[in-house]
């Protein structure tokens, strides 16, 4: 029992991560317009985060720094700035597009206009940040999110998808006109599941729970079967929106579209079982989001930071989560559609990956942090692969961006 | 393999992109699909009312931020066709304005509308 809840780090850091507004929003457009067509580039995705998660897990457990720590310490300060001004560009977005989620998720169960609902949310957020012990934060969203798994159960109330339908999967159905949306929604699920701040929270989340050298076999476990876990729910998602809205020329560009897909599975109980899962998967994103920056910018400039302490004991971390959730609470008043929010955010993450990722490679092989723990060369080898597809994502996503009109 | 492909899109650009006309008329189509399934569901007892009434709202916020701009979008049709797409637009985003959720209407025209229009729309897009 105690061994299942450990790896509701990894569970919590999927729900963050993984399933957010953003891969909400990429996954179900995916299904619609390109049916099974873009698995691979999930699965792609689930692979390289698994293995960074596990990377920055490791670290964390070895040399009892944190992933933030460990790159002001190696390369200085003014080096730490670049991926943290970076990170607080993409996240104040995807804060933003999140605390939309979990408005609109609200708003669907009471038949409310979700603009209202937003400032609600973040009081939510901050009550949680300000008062709750890290555990809470991190194992509520993750048992919630369990419910995320209806999406694979209405697969088979669904009887499956079709014969044309499977076929996609090997043969992607993409018209030459399409050619831009279909890459530009590869980068963008890159984008949305590799995002670094997955990365800081993952490797703090590993120090709040007071992990050592002899968690790594626990850290293993965590990062495959969490990351899985968003995985399978994210390719479940595609499927149940290939199988429904498909048909009907839906293309899943707004959340409540999105929502279809499970009330053409179990009607009214779906409709309650989408609006759950969208405010648990939002709620986890934004959590997981203002605590990384929390744990950032306290762990790069040396100040007093945990969630287990109280917010007299470490007043700044507190300070600068507060700060950053009124920016995000300001971003989303703007009214601007929490999918698009989330677009811009995961093409931004995609541009800064390689920014955010290359300085794990050199930790990861420095004797002085993690002694014999240190990278094996199929580890390197596969790293080395995974920033070559970041710079690659990072070259066109922009380009991509505005070729598919956003 | 991929990068060659992202290279060959990226050079020769529109040729492999949409036109925004073709992009914006899609997504009205799919928006206005959503909400005559919505009405739908609301009719069979497969959602409920209010559920109902917060999904069609962002409809009708999604349709107001991407109608008004389409006559003057790249890749548009000529104006008798724009004129027709616009006018049977008008009549969809009135029903989806005023969605008929209670007993006391007539949902199945306002559906019948409504899908007319989103399939004019996706006709429109592809």
């Amino acid at each position: 029992m105690k061994r299942a809840l450990q790896i509701t780090l990894g569970i919590m850091t999927a729900i963050g991560g993984f399933i957010d507004a953003g891969a909400i929003a990429t996954s179900a457009g995916a299904g619609a317009v390109f049916g099974l067509g873009l698995v691979w580039a999930m699965i792609l995705a689930t692979l390289e985060v698994m293995l960074l998660v596990e990377m920055s897990g490791r670290l964390a457990a070895v040399s009892g720094k944190t992933y933030a720590a460990s790159v002001r310490e190696r390369f200085g300060f003014k080096f730490f700035l670049l991926p943290l001004s970076a990170e607080l560009i993409a996240d104040s977005m995807l804060l933003a597009a999140d605390l939309g989620g979990m408005a609109i998720a609200i708003a669907l169960v009471g038949g409310w206009n979700w603009h209202y609902i937003v400032p609600l949310c973040a009081l939510f957020i901050f009550a949680i940040v300000w008062r709750a012990p890290f555990s809470v934060a991190e194992n509520g969203p993750s048992l919630l999110g369990l419910v995320t798994l209806s999406f694979v159960v209405a697969i088979f109330v669904l009887g499956g998808p079709s014969i044309d339908v499977t076929r996609t999967l090997w043969r992607p159905a993409v018209q030459k006109h399409e050619l831009a949306d279909y890459l530009f929604l590869v980068a963008a699920i890159l984008g949305a599941v590799i995002s670094p701040y997955l990365l800081f929270f993952y490797s703090s989340g590993a120090r709040e729970d007071r992990w050592s050298r002899r968690s790594l076999g626990m850290n293993k476990v965590t990062a495959i079967f969490g990351m899985g876990f968003g995985s399978v729910t994210a390719i479940a998602l595609m499927v149940v929106a290939a199988i429904v809205l498909q048909p009907h020329n839906i293309q899943g560009i707004t959340l409540s579209e999105v929502g279809l897909t499970l009330t053409h599975a179990f009607g009214k109980t779906g409709a309650y079982l989408y609006a759950l899962a969208l405010f648990t998967t939002c709620l986890g994103a934004a959590l997981e989001i203002v605590l990384s920056i929390g744990y950032d910018i306290s762990q790069g400039f040396g100040w007093e930071w945990s969630e287990e302490k109280r917010p007299v004991d470490a007043p700044r971390f507190n300070l600068v989560m507060m700060l950053f959730l009124f920016v995000g609470l300001a971003i989303a008043l703007t009214g601007m559609d929490p999918l698009q929010l989330a677009l811009f955010g995961s093409a931004f993450t995609a541009l800064i990956l390689p920014i955010s990722l290359s300085p794990l490679l050199v930790l990861m092989n420095d004797r002085e942090y993690l002694r014999d723990d240190v990278n094996s060369r199929v580890q390197n080898l596969a790293f080395v692969g995974v920033l070559s597809i970041a710079f690659i994502v990072a070259v066109v996503s922009l380009p991509l961006l505005i070729l598919s009109g956003g | 393999m991929t990068l060659a492909l992202l290279l060959v899109v990226l050079v020769t650009g529109c040729d492999y992109a949409q036109t925004p006309f073709v992009r914006s008329a899609g997504e009205i189509g799919s928006t206005l699909a959503a909400s005559a399934l919505t009405i739908e569901y609301a009719h069979t007892g497969k959602m409920p009312e209010q559920y109902a009434s917060a999904s069609l709202l962002i409809y009708r916020e999604k349709l107001a931020s991407s109608a008004p701009s389409l006559g003057s979008l790249g890749g548009a049709p000529g104006q008798p066709s724009l004129d027709r797409l616009m006018a049977l637009l008008e009549q969809a985003r009135t029903a989806v304005a005023h969605p008929c959720l209670g007993s006391d209407c007539d949902w199945q025209a306002q559906v019948a509308t409504i899908r007319q229009a989103s399939g004019a729309f996706v006709q429109a897009s592809q």
